[in-house]
């Protein structure tokens, strides 16, 4: 039985802006999808090492575009994500869910600063 | 717009060819009319996160990597020293420096070279990393015991000052030629893979 893949919060995220962009999604959109939906401004080093990650793990994949003169002649690297990135994922939500069932979240989101 | 082929010459040598391509081209787009040396600033930056994550994602490796490009390059130092040694016990005051100086120089700097050629060879990105992390380890101990250094030649024709600054400037100069060993390992591959990849 092949193990199971543990994600950590930040390559969560990542996954979730990669589904959210759908065909678009790229280092750019990738960061400012996080920026604008999680409020979270991240570094390109740190972006691009979770997608290394992602990758290594078979949980993205990726496809080089067509080089534009915006970029300086380079192609974008779109990313996907893979079964068994949406399996990992699916894994995670429901184990939040499970952790939360029960609990007051009405309560929680007024506890909120 | 900035020069996002070098950009991504220079980040290939940590990570792949494809990746290397699209961080350039992600910089770039982003760059938003800054100044070249903000560009340049990030760059740097992705090649130091680059080489974090090669050396983090397999850290024993790294380690291994790390410590035979010390040995490496701890010896072949040695060996430059032991042999400027050798030859100025057996020449002229004029010709020894001349002959000694270029001995020492030469094999110090073809030993660093060979070192960082030796590292990328074994361990591609990984052993690019580890060449940097070599290079910086040099540094840190030139510029802490550096001043110990005494050269073991004649040094009548000089005097002791000139010949120690010779010295320490050799050894401080020889990372350059480590990184541009393990540099120059490194870009085959890649022009190889666009080779291929413009092909299909």
């Amino acid at each position: 039985m092949a193990p199971a893949l543990y994600l950590g919060e930040f390559e969560q995220l990542i996954l979730l802006a990669i589904l959210r962009l759908g065909d678009e999604a790229y280092g750019v959109t990738i960061r400012a999808e996080l920026a604008d939906r999680a409020g979270r401004s991240i570094t390109p080093g740190a972006m691009y090492t979770a997608l290394d990650r992602l990758d290594a793990k078979g949980l993205i994949r990726s496809r080089m575009g067509d080089p534009t003169p915006e970029r300086g002649g380079r192609a974008k690297r779109y990313v996907t994500v893979t079964a068994a990135g949406k399996k990992a994922l699916t894994s995670a939500m429901q184990a939040y869910e499970r952790l939360l069932d029960g609990l007051d979240v009405v309560r929680l989101r007024g506890a909120r600063a | 717009m900035p020069d996002t082929y070098r950009a991504q010459r220079l980040l290939a040598l940590f990570t792949s060819a494809e990746s290397a391509e699209g961080i350039a081209g992600d910089l770039a787009e982003s760059h938003d009319g800054r100044s070249s040396f903000a560009f340049w600033r990030r760059v740097l930056t992705m090649m130091v996160a680059l080489s974090g994550h090669t050396i983090a994602s397999a850290p024993l490796t790294s380690l291994g990597l790390l410590a035979a490009g010390c040995w490496l390059a701890g010896l072949t130092a040695l060996d430059a020293f032991g042999s400027s040694a050798f030859v100025s016990v057996h020449f002229g005051l004029m010709r020894t420096w001349t002959m000694v100086s270029l001995i020492y120089s030469l094999m110090y700097w073809s030993g660093a070279f060979f070192t960082g050629a030796a590292l990328a060879g074994l361990g591609q990105a990984r052993g690019m990393a580890a060449s940097v992390g070599v290079a910086i380890l040099n540094e840190a101990l030139l510029m802490a015991f550096g001043p110990m250094l005494r050269p073991s030649t004649n040094t009548i024709v000089w005097g002791t000052a000139t010949a120690s600054i010779f010295v320490y400037s050799v050894a401080a100069l020889a990372p350059f030629f480590l990184i541009l060993g393990a540099a120059i390992v490194r870009v085959r591959p890649i022009a190889r893979d666009h080779a291929i990849e413009s092909q299909e």
